[in-house]
């Protein structure tokens, strides 16, 4: 064999690969946002969820895109296949029959075009430091973090984040959600409320481990809780950290003169369980639109307590006037079983369903 | 009495039951714990349908209580602790659930269940009270004696 055909050989050999290659390398799709709001390309082999949060949308996860949660549902207009064992697992059929997937189980393989509610569009990831860490009760903190990139946030009160806590060294961080309870016009900061759950990975991690000047990332912010557009009368009700949405939206109306009015019902098991009183007592007297009615339904009966005794349901029946719960809007923010006690309250008094807003802790 | 037990082939999520922590420190495998537990619903002569219902009734009762002690009958008081969030079931096809725990306590013997939504959801549809020391293991014996009042 002359040098020649050697070289022509060592050539064929070099194309022949190089097809292969070409055959088997990573291709590149299109992800269509909301029909053409938004396109960008991303490698074949990415999960949805992912692909999605390199462009910097960031739709919630409660467990790291694992599977688990059902938080990164997402509505597929094109491109996305059958559901997995694993959406079936964790989504209805009437979902799935709606073209609903969860983003993390979504693997891009071709063209896909996707709904992103509005909301989600605008949430983006924060660098932030803790800057102020205050024990409000036995098992609520409160937690400051200043942003550091970006370094201002814009949030409608209601809105809540999703916090990435380290809870133990090398392994994903732990995703919890949390409303934000700071002034909007706070810009440069947010506020949470934590409660310490038993057994709870990120509060427990949040209460005894996350220091001021740590630095902490955040998602949002998320959701679509908030005060509606009309001036009905709106019932507040949201103890323990639910308050954390009143908090930021009673702030954020703090001495305004022409706002509807608000009657905010703070339940809590005993005196132990309050907090920020003195200063909603004092937004109270300075705002007229506003009533607050702290209600305790564990208190001892020789207590000095002189306010509202009983479950928060039963003292929402006796506070507010009857003939009025039709006019009325309500906003609740708590567990599901307050929630499904005010809400079976509430309608029975006859305000509207469709009226009944809620921030359930689920 | 015959145990019903649920006849479909068990469809575990692995990542779900390692995260959740249901087997607890339990070396048996999934059905070795449900026939197991099974056995000793048999001697007991009830049924894991039996024991869900009971325990969902004892559930709600305190859910309804909002924090406060709930009393279900002369010796058994609850507690609810609420939570925020879901979690999966360790089974595939189940969803997901609610958080939020009954803590029920029987004062005369002082035995004390703790119990979820979920729980109650794993040992209805799967016969599945979970393995040793999980923290939400439910002992059948345990269940059968202190409800048999809230029946």
């Amino acid at each position: 064999m002359t040098l020649v055909d050697r070289l022509r050989r060592i050539e064929a050999s070099i194309e022949d690969l190089s097809s292969y290659f070409d055959g088997t390398m990573a291709t590149t799709h299109t992800i269509t946002i909301n029909a053409g709001e938004k396109t960008f390309p991303v490698e074949s082999g990415s999960s949805l969820l992912s692909a999605l949060a390199r462009h910097n949308i960031y739709v919630p996860t409660a467990c790291g895109g694992r599977g688990l949660c059902a938080f990164c549902k997402v509505k597929i207009t094109a491109g996305a296949g059958s559901p997995n064992d694993v959406e079936n697992a964790r989504l209805s059929p009437d979902l799935t029959a709606q073209g609903f997937h969860l983003a993390c189980q979504v693997i891009v393989n071709g063209d896909v075009s996707v709904e992103i509610p509005p909301h989600l569009l605008s949430a983006t990831r924060f660098r932030g430091r803790v800057v102020e860490k205050r024990q409000l009760t036995y098992d609520i903190v409160l937690v400051a973090i200043e942003l550091i990139e970006p370094t201002s946030i814009t949030f409608v009160p209601g809105r809540y984040i999703q916090i990435e806590a380290p809870v133990t060294p090398g392994v994903d961080p732990v995703v919890r959600a949390y409303s934000l309870a700071s002034r909007p016009s706070d810009k440069r900061r947010v506020e949470i409320l934590v409660r310490k759950v038993p057994n709870g990975a990120c509060s427990v991690w949040v209460h005894d481990s996350l220091a001021v000047g740590q630095e902490i990332s955040f998602t949002g912010p998320y959701g679509d809780f908030g005060l509606s557009t009309t001036n009905a009368p709106a019932i507040f009700i949201g103890g323990g950290s639910g308050m954390g949405p009143f908090w930021s939206m009673l702030r954020n109306l703090d001495g305004l003169d022409d706002v509807r009015p608000i009657t905010y019902f703070f339940g809590a098991l005993t005196q132990r369980d309050l907090f920020f009183v003195d200063e909603l007592r004092r937004m109270q007297k300075d705002n007229s639109w506003f009533t607050f009615v702290p209600a305790l339904s564990n208190e001892p009966a020789d207590s000095s307590w002189t306010g509202e005794r009983g479950l928060v349901p039963a003292v929402v029946a006796r506070c507010v006037d009857p003939g009025t719960y039709a006019q009325h809007e309500a906003y609740l923010c708590g567990s599901p079983g307050m929630i499904d006690a005010c809400v079976k309250t509430l309608t029975a008094h006859g305000m509207q369903a469709a009226h009944v807003f809620f921030d359930k802790f689920a | 009495m015959p145990h019903a037990l649920p006849t479909r082939p068990m469809r575990i999520d692995s990542r779900a039951m390692a995260e959740g922590r249901f087997l607890g420190s339990d070396s048996r495998t999934v059905e070795q714990i449900v026939a197991h537990d099974a056995a000793t619903l048999a001697s007991l002569g009830t049924t894991c349908q039996q024991m869900a219902e009971v325990l969902e009734k004892a559930f709600l009762a305190v859910r309804a209580g909002l924090g406060t002690s709930v009393s279900l009958s002369p010796t058994l008081t609850g507690i609810f602790h609420d939570a925020m969030g879901r979690v999966p079931s360790p089974f595939l096809g189940d969803g997901v659930f609610e958080k939020g725990e009954a803590v029920i306590v029987d004062q005369a013997t002082g035995e004390r269940l703790v119990v979820t939504r979920l729980s109650i959801h794993l040992i209805r549809a799967h016969g599945f009270f979970q393995g040793r020391n999980s923290i939400y293991r439910v002992e059948p014996s345990v269940a059968a004696a202190m409800l048999i009042a809230v029946r």
